[in-house]
């Protein structure tokens, strides 16, 4: 244990507690030190070895890039909402409305998460970069005159006024005004550093370093506004309002709850008096679901990206699921994105998710036989929903084939599933843009589906309905509009990067074609050949939605890149916390060994002794006697001491045993083969009986399964009832 | 602002500072000759004008020269500012002597001849600090009278000089005083018997001084002065005098031209008559009328603007005409019809920029931005004008709970539409509400809106409880509502796993998940819940209370489709 956490520190939320294994223990033998990469390895069975480490490295590099990107689109979303913000920075000052009694105190609200308030603290202070870490506030001085100075408060440290005052002008005046070495204040006889006339002070000899220039702003930064007492903030805004404007002051609050439910929080918690001297702007980035369309459309369906990992149907359901139904946030969004990476690469075979050439020599090893012997039948079974039969050299195919044939193969996989998600991608984009078109000539649809529906729909394979229903639309339209769909779709298919252009040559030239065809025509007329054309349009669409919006699982190899059907983990980000521990209880063997799957139940005396008591407590009255109990608990441990007995006399090997008990069980374990001294034994023995009850009695009471009611002596009453087994 | 004598300066204090007369007159009778020890000034309504009357005053006494007045030196502090004895050492210090820090020194604070002694270690060094400023402003002023070689002699270097210089100091906000500093208290209201010096303490607070003077008689009672709400007129000579200093600065075309005073004065007493009922403080009605002035003249100024324009693109005129032209367009005050016509347009949004403003629901910048007339409106046919912009109206209500619906995911939806049920239905109803299906509710509910009469004649009629504002509940009963409003209106879009085959099975599975905690929590940091239990007590369920209003809760339960006026006990 290097390091042990503060749990003392009530100002920590979340304290992280990192997994080290289990000690050593010497007197058992067993080595329980087990990194998480050794307990936990699914598919062993067809593994290569060290297949973990390195699907992890592939994994790594698929997720940066997902990561990248979705992080990119965030940023374009955030970008507006940053200039709005730091424009009003910049002007607060400026814009001021005449005929004001009093100078008000600008105050920006802005609904957002750290990445945003990271952004706008980079743009308003690039020199001093320390937005998040605030030892870095303290940062040499810059040389260069900011238009800007910023200082960040944060609500955890900030328990009284005096705190917040001085942090909040210590922020401001640890930084020298003017680039010179900072004059030396002797605690005693100088102003206080939490006296707000130290800043006026400051601000004075920066005022005179920033002549002729204009001076600049004071940006005052409160994180997480809400976790800030109330009080304190009230008496925060009231001292620095006395000193607005000769002190050019601007709050940036930022609010984890959106600015306009009536009324917002700043309304329901600050009192008018203090609303008075502020003024108050508010920003808030888009959220809901507009933006999971476009984080989705643009991670998945964008014709300029190519992701490694296809997210598939039940993934984006859960995903949309879990984002309108419990928590918009987008670190909520990249959490799933981030799991459903994390568990696609359970599969050894994802190893081949890039090009890596490295593989074929680990392939020739003996232990990687049984991978291989998989791979090998998965490429030489017939693709599960092709309709063509396979060829008469089929059975005896796999005979000739080497390593390198497979790696050739893989890549061949690798570079048809690419293609095959691109031509999806493209379809996809060509039918939105065709039905954009449509609904813009005045055509009623039934259809509110959103997009991530449609994308749903698309990776199933079951948008041929709606292909054909647009391609006989299209066949009914005249000349004119005729034409503008034929412009509309080149154009799509114009603003297409280069390289997926050269594969859509064939698509283009048709319709370049027919565009020069139609351009003969006059505007209105509907003659027989432009009947006919439209007819050739509307099919040719079509087909080309039906050629190219099948289902994914068509490709071979589809599982390498695609996570098809694969149910989404989502018990995993959101419990049910009862019904986990309930479960916990019951069945702890399964959750202690992952892989060893029993078949028939395991007997009352190998459970854990908590899991013990549990059980007990579940065939118990409303309100238990604890003697009983005990008593009954004794009845089982003495079982299970017979049991351990029988079993070290049978010469079974005590490891496999005493994985099962705990940590505490295991000492005991070796002593009790011993046969002399019975009477100190048995003293012993009941001792211990007793401590491993109250033990467990104590971590049922922790979990709250226990309510202590004082009114009947020894007796303490149910709280968990009808557990189904 | 230089005055030479008391009466000079009186005048003109009150006619900056109209409904202050008593105020001024006393307070500068005082301090320019023998004042109390300790003054109480208590405005109950508007303790920030009277404090910035109070500076003026004493910036403008301590500025008569010594034939009208004693000297006079004072400090304005004010208590919320000065949160630390220290601070309020400080800062009352270097005001008494008149010291101004400087950042290349170290910002060091004033001390007797650079001797670099420290006064604000406690309220002793106070005294002495306060005792050594008394003692140097006597030597200066001595020097200065020995300099100016005037006829008033001096036997020696005496440092109490007679009655010829005091102190003031002034604490604004002194209800403060009692949570930040109440061991000043006593001290203060004797600072000049502990200093032995003319020192006179002036407190200003909105608050009574029976209702924070220190027990058992410590203090020594003030002399006392109240200030009454400011009248109509005096009202409007303040807000008249803030457009006579924006008009100072204006020489273009602009809201706070001086042509424009006469329509001001006529807005000014519309906006009174309006908004009196509700708010008195001058400022408030400064505040709004800055936010509908420029509205209510720009009809005038774009007009005046076209005149402008359409005279310049007339070439056939010589250029002495458009000089002259010019000179005949001056910005003049609008005929009577014109007035009539603005003000039958524009009253109806006064309540609406007041219902807005006074509450500061926005801010006067946007308020005036958004509403801000079409440009043309004095052309257009009466009738066609509508007089009031349905639009900011429709934005303060309506437009926010579409947001609000938009905003929240739908668990949290639900969640509040839970928690304002249980806090407006009483608990002991629960099992009836929810107890039964949604068929059979609809048979059974109590008939009529109204409350059950009592068995007996002379009971009171029970006030609802939507009323009397959201009672406490604990979690238990929030997340049993939850389930109930879950199972009867949301089973249909989930997608229950085959493993679930007990009705209802699934529901309870999703009321207890991490996410349906969190976001309790969630929403009770964003205040739209209440928790009414402190979150380290850990025995006990923890307690909440509603904190949204039945408008938006109906909102939100009419976009996630629960019948909310059927579950309440008593609807509206």
């Amino acid at each position: 244990m290097s390091s042990i956490p503060a749990f003392d520190d009530t100002t920590q939320s979340v304290i992280y507690i990192p997994y080290q294994g289990l000690q050593k223990n010497d007197s058992d033998g067993v080595e329980y030190d087990l990194s998480p990469s050794e307990s936990y390895r699914p598919f062993q069975e067809r593994d290569i070895p060290n297949g973990y480490e390195l699907r992890m490295k592939v994994y790594r590099a698929a997720w940066t890039k997902c990561l990248d990107r979705v992080q990119a689109i965030i940023r374009d979303l955030h970008e507006p909402v940053v200039d709005a913000v730091i424009r009003h920075v910049h002007n607060a000052y400026k814009d001021i409305l005449p005929g004001l009694p009093y100078c008000e105190m600008p105050v920006i609200s802005v609904t957002a998460g750290p990445s945003l308030l990271h952004e706008i603290t980079t743009r308003l202070d690039p020199d001093n970069d320390g937005s998040e870490d605030s030892s870095m506030e303290a940062s040499p001085p810059s040389s260069s005159h900011p238009d800007t100075f910023v200082t960040h408060l944060f609500p955890a440290d900030r328990p009284n006024i005096m705190a917040c005052m001085k942090s909040l002008v210590g922020g401001f005046v640890d930084r020298s005004p003017d680039g010179l070495e900072q004059p030396k204040r002797k605690p005693s006889t100088s102003l206080a550093p939490y006296d707000i006339e130290l800043l006026e002070a400051w601000y004075d000899a920066v005022r005179r370093a920033h002549e002729p220039g204009t001076p600049p702003q004071l940006v005052v930064l409160l994180h997480d506004f809400e976790q800030f007492d109330p009080v304190v903030i009230q008496d925060l805004f009231y001292i620095c309002s006395l000193h607005v404007p000769s002190l050019p002051l601007i709050f940036i609050l930022s609010l984890s709850s959106p600015p306009t439910p009536s009324p917002s929080y700043l309304h329901l918690t600050y009192p008018r008096a203090t609303l008075a001297l502020l003024r108050v702007e508010n920003f808030a980035v888009p959220s809901g679901p507009g933006v999971l369309d476009d984080i989705l459309t643009k991670t998945m369906f964008d014709v300029g990206f190519e992701q490694d990992i296809v997210i598939g149907p039940t993934v984006i359901d859960s995903l949309s699921d879990f984002f309108t139904r419990h928590n918009s946030s987008l670190d909520a969004l990249i959490t799933i994105l981030h799991l459903a990476h994390l568990k696609h690469f359970d599969d050894p075979l994802t190893v081949f998710v890039h090009d890596d050439g490295n593989l074929s020599s680990l392939l020739l090893q003996p232990t990687s036989f049984p991978f291989l012997d998989h791979l090998l039948t998965r490429i030489s079974a017939p693709p599960a929903s092709s309709s063509v039969a396979p060829s008469p050299t089929h059975s005896t195919a796999w005979l000739n084939q080497s390593v390198p044939f497979l790696l050739a193969s893989i890549d061949e996989a690798r570079t048809g599933f690419r293609t095959k998600m691109r031509k999806t991608k493209v379809a996809l984009g060509l039918m939105k843009r065709v039905k954009e078109f449509m609904l813009r000539q005045g055509w009623r649809s039934a259809d509110e589906r959103s997009q991530v529906e449609l994308m749903f729909e698309a990776l199933k394979g079951r948008l041929g309905r709606d292909g054909r229903y647009l391609g006989t639309m299209v066949k009914k339209l005249p000349a004119a509009k005729l034409r503008s769909v034929l412009e509309d779709m080149h154009t799509f298919f114009q603003n297409m990067p280069s390289h997926v252009r050269r594969d859509e040559e064939p698509a283009r030239t048709k319709i370049v074609a027919w565009i020069s065809e139609l351009a003969s025509e006059s505007e209105s007329s509907r003659s027989g050949f432009v009947v006919q054309l439209a007819g050739m349009v509307g099919g040719w669409l079509t087909n080309y939605f039906q050629d190219n919006l099948t289902s994914l699982e068509e490709c071979r190899l589809w599982d390498i890149w695609y996570t098809g059907n694969t149910p989404f983990p989502s018990e995993m980000i959101n419990p049910n916390i009862r019904a986990s521990i309930v479960s916990g209880l019951l069945h702890p063997l399964d959750y202690v060994n992952l892989d060893d799957v029993r078949q028939q139940q395991p007997e009352l005396w190998e459970l854990p002794d908590t899991s013990i008591l549990f059980k007990r407590y579940l065939d118990s009255g409303k309100m238990i006697n604890v003697y009983d109990w005990f008593e009954s608990f004794a009845v089982v441990l003495e079982s299970q001491k017979r049991h351990r007995k029988r079993s070290k006399l049978n010469g079974n090997n005590s490891k496999t045993i005493s994985r099962k008990g705990k940590g505490k069980q295991r000492q005991v374990d070796d002593v009790m083969d011993e046969d002399e001294g019975e009477n100190e034994e048995d003293e012993k023995w009941k001792m211990e009986v007793q401590a491993r009850f109250m033990r467990s009695l104590h971590e049922l009471d922790y979990l709250g399964f226990i309510k202590h009611t004082g009114r009947k002596a020894d007796h303490v009453l149910r709280t968990v009832f009808d557990i189904a087994d | 602002m230089d005055t030479s004598d008391v009466e000079d300066l009186i005048t003109k204090l009150i006619e900056d500072n109209p409904g202050y007369d008593n105020l001024i007159f006393q307070v500068t009778s005082l301090v320019t000759t023998y004042p109390p020890p300790f003054l109480y000034i208590n405005d109950p309504t508007t303790p920030r004008i009277a404090s910035s009357v109070l500076r003026a005053l004493l910036l403008g006494c301590s500025k008569l020269p010594l034939s009208a007045s004693p000297q006079i030196r004072f400090a304005h502090v004010n208590a919320v500012a000065c949160f630390t004895a220290r601070l309020f050492y400080d800062t009352v210090l270097n005001a008494m002597a008149r010291w101004t820090m400087k950042w290349e020194d170290g910002c060091e604070n004033w001390s007797d001849q650079g001797s670099g002694q420290r006064w604000n270690e406690s309220i002793d060094g106070f005294l002495h600090g306060l005792k050594a400023i008394y003692g140097a402003m006597g030597e200066v002023t001595s020097q200065k009278v020995k300099g100016k070689g005037k006829e008033k002699e001096t036997e020696d270097g005496n440092v109490h000089w007679g009655g010829d210089f005091r102190m003031v100091l002034v604490v604004e906000k002194a209800e403060r005083l009692k949570e930040t500093l109440p061991d000043l208290m006593v001290p203060l209201t004797r600072l000049a018997e502990l200093t032995q010096t003319q020192i006179t303490v002036i407190f200003i607070s909105s608050v009574r001084w029976q209702d924070i003077k220190p027990p058992f008689g410590a203090s020594p009672g003030p002399y006392q002065i109240d200030i009454c709400p400011p009248n109509k007129e005096a009202t409007l000579s303040r807000l008249t005098q803030l457009f006579e200093r924006e008009s100072r600065s204006v020489t273009d075309i602009d809201p706070y031209h001086p042509a424009l005073l006469p329509l001001y004065h006529h807005f000014c007493s519309i906006l009174h008559s309006i908004c009196s009922p509700f708010t008195h403080d001058p400022y408030e009605l400064a505040y709004i009328s800055a936010a509908r002035w420029p509205g209510f003249v720009k009809p005038i100024l774009d007009d005046h603007q076209h005149q402008i324009d359409l005279r310049r693109q007339q070439p056939d005129e010589s250029e002495m005409d458009v000089e002259d032209h010019n000179f005949e367009l001056q910005l003049a005050p609008p005929p009577e019809d014109t007035r009539m016509r603005l003000t039958r347009f524009f009253t109806p949004s006064f309540p609406a920029a007041l219902e807005a403003l006074y509450p500061r629901l926005t801010n006067a910048y946007s308020w005036a931005r958004e509403n801000a007339p079409e440009s043309g409106l004095l052309a257009l046919p009466p009738a066609r004008a509508s007089p009031i912009k349905t639009k900011p109206i429709a934005g303060v209500s309506n437009g926010q709970d579409v947001i609000t619906s938009d905003v929240l995911p739908q668990m949290s939806k639900f969640i509040l539409v839970a928690a304002f049920l249980a806090s407006t239905n009483p608990a002991k109803t629960d099992l009836r509400m929810f107890g039964r299906g949604l068929d059979e509710r609809k048979k059974k509910r109590r008939k009529g809106g109204g409350p059950r009469k009592g068995s007996g004649k002379n009971t009171v009629a029970k006030v609802p409880q939507r009323l009397l504002g959201p009672a406490p509940f604990p979690l238990d009963r929030l997340i049993a509502i939850l389930g109930v409003l879950l199972e009867e209106n949301d089973v249909d879009s989930r997608q229950i796993p085959p493993q679930f085959t007990i009705p209802g099975e699934y529901t309870d599975m999703e009321i207890g998940r991490v996410q349906v905690y969190a976001a309790i929590i969630e929403l009770t940091q964003n205040r739209l819940l209440h928790r009414t239990t402190q979150p380290d007590r850990l025995e006990g369920p923890p307690m909440f209370k509603c904190g949204v209003s039945y408008d938006v809760v109906l909102a939100l339960a009419r976009d996630v489709g629960v019948p909310l006026n059927d579950l309440m006990w008593d609807p509206a």
